[in-house]
């Protein structure tokens, strides 16, 4: 064996030993910010927070939808009693008029609204994630316990200084539901 | 063999004495909780049970377990009653910009809960709230919110009675933002980049925010009878409450 290969050889370990140890101090002293997050997730800031909810809450980018209004009267659907009733509804603004405003729920894209439209979705009880689109804007979000029988009035705000969604209160939301009309919306897949 | 006799003799000296205490405990016992009936029935109260009543309509019909003529066997049990007020503190400082729908916030008993004469809840005793809204500062310097409720208490026995309890926590605006309005906006627009509204319509709302020890009163949902054997008597808590710290 010639001197060259024993230097790689010993080189070789050298690097391995070093490896090791540097494998145990990860595994020993992790960063102070993440074991905090997982010793109860409530010392988590405020980035980590926002980066985690829009995991939870945003569907995949590349999902786009066909939207249109629906014309005349529309039925509301009656309330479920085991689940809870969630109305998703765009104001009119001067903002964004041509742009369609998606939200998912879970992780998943559930439907669009143009201006002055709404839909709406049923969720089962328990915690619920949403998260709320406009073109390349930031998504805005909210986490929301959702309890049975029970009915929620969420508004995709959009303005120039972001995208936003407020949990209304019940009278307003009503009000804004009787004089807007319901989106009709299709998923479009990309042939 | 005198060994064995001599070991023999020592058992029957221990049990004679295991006999005579066993006897003495129980006449001790027996008078004790003649006494502490007798304490129950015709006394006062004292200024521990007073400070105990404050705030708490449930504490008269509490004192009707000991009526005068009634033997401790067939006397009702200790109620803790409906609307009974359970003074919590959050136990650190919670921000809606750093919690998500769902998780747990860790609450203190500011003050224990006596039923009668037992500690049903007790000081110090962790217990937990549920976060059921959560949001951060919104565009336009619109304020967050939080919302959260709490179900359940542990009693001290470790039995969870419901309770109601709801809290909702608004953010601030940001008010060189919330002062311009609608007007403020349509300027910013008009003028952006030039206007310095251009830049305030990117200024984002204060996060609500909850500081530690922040105090939630939770009151208790329904009449809950109390097992007296599963309690500690209350006589016992005040020392040490009033010990010096």
């Amino acid at each position: 064996m010639t001197v060259v290969q024993k230097m790689s050889i010993a080189l070789l370990m050298v690097l391995m030993v070093t490896r090791f140890v540097q494998a145990q101090e990860t595994t020993a002293t992790p960063p102070s910010s993440s074991t905090a997050s997982d010793a109860d997730g409530k010392q988590r800031s405020e980035g980590e927070t926002r980066k985690r909810l829009e995991q939870l809450a945003c569907g995949p980018s590349g999902v786009h939808f066909s939207h249109h209004t629906e014309k005349g009267p529309q039925a509301l659907p009656e309330q479920p009693p085991d689940k809870g009733l969630i109305y998703v509804l765009r104001t009119k603004g001067l903002e964004g008029a041509a742009v369609q405003v998606k939200l998912a729920m879970d992780g998943k894209w559930v439907g669009v609204n143009g201006m002055g439209n709404y839909f709406y979705v049923e969720a089962e009880p328990g915690p619920h994630y949403f998260c709320v689109k406009a073109a390349l804007d930031k998504p805005g979000l909210l986490s929301l316990v959702i309890e049975k029988g029970k009915t929620y009035y969420l508004r995709q705000n959009l303005t120039m200084g972001g995208t936003d969604i407020d949990l209304l209160d019940e009278e307003k939301g009503k009000q804004y539901v009787a004089k807007y009309s319901r989106s009709s919306f299709e998923e479009k897949h990309k042939k | 063999m005198s060994q064995t006799s001599r070991g023999s003799r020592i058992v029957e000296g221990l049990l004679h004495v295991a006999s005579v205490s066993a006897l003495f405990l129980a006449f001790s016992l027996g008078l004790n909780a003649r006494v502490s009936t007798w304490q129950g029935d015709f006394s006062l109260p004292n200024p521990h049970e007073i400070q105990r009543e404050r705030g708490s309509d449930s504490v008269a019909r509490q004192f009707q377990q000991s009526e005068p003529g009634r033997s401790p066997a067939n006397a009702p049990k200790p109620v803790l009653a409906d609307g009974t007020p359970v003074r919590l503190k959050f136990v650190r400082a919670v921000v809606s910009s750093r919690v998500i729908a769902g998780e747990k916030l860790p609450l203190e008993v500011v003050e224990p809960v006596f039923a009668g004469k037992l500690a049903a809840i007790t000081q110090h005793s962790a217990e937990e709230a549920i976060v059921t809204m959560a949001q951060a500062g919104r565009s336009m310097g619109r304020g967050g919110g939080m919302q959260f409720k709490i179900e359940n208490i542990r009693l001290a026995d470790g039995e969870l009675v419901p309770v109601r309890a709801v809290k909702d926590v608004k953010g601030g605006e940001n008010r060189a933002l919330a002062l311009t309005g609608e007007a403020g906006i349509a300027a910013g627009f008009a003028f952006w980049p030039v206007s310095p509204l251009g830049f305030l319509i990117y200024v984002k709302g204060n996060n609500a925010t909850i500081p530690a020890g922040t105090e939630i009163t939770a009151y208790i949902v329904g009449d809950f009878p109390l097992d007296p054997s599963r309690f500690q008597d209350a006589g016992v808590v005040p020392q040490e409450r009033s010990a010096p710290k």
